[in-house]
Formats: structure tokens, sequence, C-alpha cells
């Protein structure tokens, strides 16, 4: 028996993929591109509407007169305090408008495809990195799936809240625009945000008719 | 719902998959774990760059560099591969059994003691038939380099299984 025999038997027999495994490699693939498409440059990205990512969490009772509860964010984030929603008095976004952002925030980057908010002084001020901060976007156009988890009212629009597979203590919130397009906002570390918080953070988001949806 | 890159990807997915089971059984020098870390690790990869790979003018090249790199990086992180307790693999068929396993075990070992990318040489050259700028490519190294590599393989092979009942024949090249 030559080489390339001894090979083939070693390789053993070609076995056959069951739609289970290929079902688990799409999952996979699907999470492996989500992951990619937060943490590169939107600039460069496909993607199009903004995105919002925090480091900020929330005591249970924000906004009742408790001290907010900070905790490490685990990556290299840094930690921020935001003592509440506050009424954001900067300039509006291109594409949406935001009613109230933490205290102690501000805009990163604005235009058409990107939106980032962090705390102030934060080290990191490339509008594009999510990292740290909170993220918002409009679902892609090629990707049509319905998002799953806790149903939420958000205002008058029908919402879900659930957890990346990731692991950390990211939350998305998914709204349902009248549009029928999904708003997506994530919260990098979410660990202190009661789903309260995070749907009157998402309440003060309004897509505009300019709002662009991103492709791939 | 699925888009049409998961549609394609999962048609993919159906046809490539046990081949690519082979080639990285073999790129792991047998070892059926770390095989399919390697094609789903490949595979994730794949998907991500995917229209990337539509464009390809030689695909099945692509394919071997992306099964390459993700060799290059479960070998990095092996360790941990193995520290943790793998869940189930997929039925798959085995070898047959009696003397072929004794040969296996030989070969397997002998494979062992390559580096990687010596062994992924040979595998490429020796099993695929590939020629050498198409090994070169899929290695990401010179045509040179791929003669060396694969000189220096077979005759380590040489040497490993001149100690065993099944020394290495009918190689030519």
């Amino acid at each position: 028996m030559d080489l390339h025999d001894r090979l083939s038997t070693l390789a053993g027999q070609t076995g056959v993929t069951s739609a289970e495994q290929a079902d688990a490699d799409v999952t996979r693939g699907r999470r492996a591109l989500r992951r990619r498409r937060l943490f590169r440059s939107a600039g460069a990205s496909a993607f199009a509407v903004a995105a919002l990512a925090a480091a900020v969490t929330y005591g249970a009772n924000s906004g009742h007169g408790s001290p907010p509860v900070t905790t490490a964010t685990g990556t290299s984030a840094p930690a921020a305090v935001a003592t509440k929603l506050v009424a954001y008095q900067g300039a509006q976004p291109k594409g949406f408008t935001i009613d109230k952002v933490p205290a102690g925030w501000e805009m990163q980057g604005v235009n058409q495809a990107v939106l980032t908010i962090a705390p102030k002084g934060l080290a990191d001020k490339n509008p594009d990195s999510f990292v740290g901060k909170i993220a918002i976007m409009l679902q892609s156009a090629d990707d049509h799936s319905t998002p799953t988890g806790t149903s939420i009212q958000v205002g008058d629009k029908p919402g879900v809240i659930n957890t990346p597979e990731d692991p950390g203590n990211t939350k998305n919130l998914w709204v349902k625009e009248p549009t029928g397009v999904w708003l997506q906002v994530q919260i990098w570390d979410a660990s202190g945000w009661s789903n309260a918080a995070i749907v009157e953070f998402g309440a003060g988001i309004h897509v505009l008719p300019g709002a662009v949806q991103g492709r791939g | 719902m699925k888009t049409e890159r998961d549609e394609q990807f999962h048609s993919f997915v159906l046809s490539h998959r046990a081949a690519l089971i082979r080639t990285a059984t073999l790129l792991t020098a047998g070892d059926g774990h770390l095989a399919e870390d390697l094609v789903q690790s490949a595979l994730t990869k794949l998907y991500v760059a995917w229209p990337s790979f539509r464009r390809a003018d030689n695909p099945e090249g692509y394919l071997r560099r992306t099964l390459v790199n993700a060799l290059t990086d479960e070998r990095r992180r092996w360790w941990r591969r193995h520290e943790r307790s793998v869940a189930e693999l997929p039925d798959r068929p085995h070898a047959a059994g009696g003397g072929e396993d004794d040969q296996n075990d030989g070969l397997r070992a002998a494979l062992r003691e390559l580096p990687p990318k010596m062994r992924a040489a040979l595998v490429f050259r020796y099993f695929y038939d590939l020629d050498v700028a198409d090994t070169a490519d899929a290695l990401g190294c010179t045509e040179g380099t791929v003669k060396s590599q694969t000189a220096r393989a077979l005759d380590r092979l040489r040497g490993v299984l001149a100690e065993t009942e099944f020394p290495l024949t009918g190689v030519t090249r």
C-alpha cells in the first residue's frame, strides 16, 4: 500500500453530512458575522444605520433617586457611571433623533450611517469603535430573520429583548418600526440594566425616513 | 428566516463538509476531535467571507487556504480544546480494523511528529496530488519552501515508519 492509499485509509470513509450539522454551521457563521459587523469599522462596513454601545450600568431604580450601580465591563471598555437618563441637548444625528441619553454621556459619531454615544472622557474617541459604548442599527437588508426573545412594548411599537449567544453581558433591544424594519439597540454591558430602563432608552430613539439599512 | 447567504452556505456545507472532515483529519494527524473543530472553524470563517469566496477565481484554492489558516489558529489554542470535554461527535464511518489499524497508528504517530505546515504540504502534494504551485498557494509560502518541506516530511516519515512493520513504500516523487 503506497502513501496515498495509507493517507486515504487514515482519513476515513466519507460520511454523510446531515441537515442538522449544516444548520449548526450556519448558526455559527451567522453569530460570527454579527460579531464582526458590530466590531469592525462601521464606515468600512456595509452597515448603514447607527450603532450605540455602552459600558454604563444602571441601578434597577435608576431615575428614582437611588444611586446607580457600576460594574466592570470585563473588557477593555472603561467603566462609566450614569445616574439617570437625561434629555439630549445636542444636535440630532442624521437618520433618527434621540430623546434621552445617559447623564454624562456624549455623542461620538454622527452621520447617516453611524451614531455612537459614549461616556464623556472615554479614551476611545473613535466613533467607529463600539466597545464600551451603546450601539443602535437598522437590521441589515439581507437579514430577514425575526428577532426572538422576551416580547415587550416600546411606546406604541412591538419589541423584543434578547441576549446574544456570545459570552458577556450584552443585551439587544429590537424595535419593529412602522416600515417593518427592525431597529436594534445593543447595550455592550447590560449587567445593571433593567428591561424597563432599556425600554425607556429605546423609546426615545426615533427612526427618520432618511435612515438607511445596511447590506450584507 | 434564512437569507440567500444562508441557503447557499447550507447547500455548500451539505456537499463539501464530509470531504473537509477527511482533509482535516489528515491535517491533524488523525485527531478526529481536532478535525471537527478545525472544520467548524474554517466553515465559520467561510460564512463570514462568503461574498469573497463566491467571487474567488479559484474557490478550491480559497477553501484550502481557509482550512490551513484555521489549522494554524486551532494549533495555537489546541491545549484549550483538549482541556474541555469535547461534545459528542457526529456519527462517521471508521476505517477498517485489523492490520489497517496498526498501519494507521504508525502513520498517525509519524504524522504527529511533523510540524503542521510540513504535514499539510505532504497531504496536499501526496494525497490530493496538487502541484507545487497550488500547494504553495494553500500554505501561503514559496514553491521552494514546499519542495524542501515535502522532502523533509518524507524523510521523517521514512525514518519513523522504517522502525515499524509497515515501512513507507510507493513514493516516487
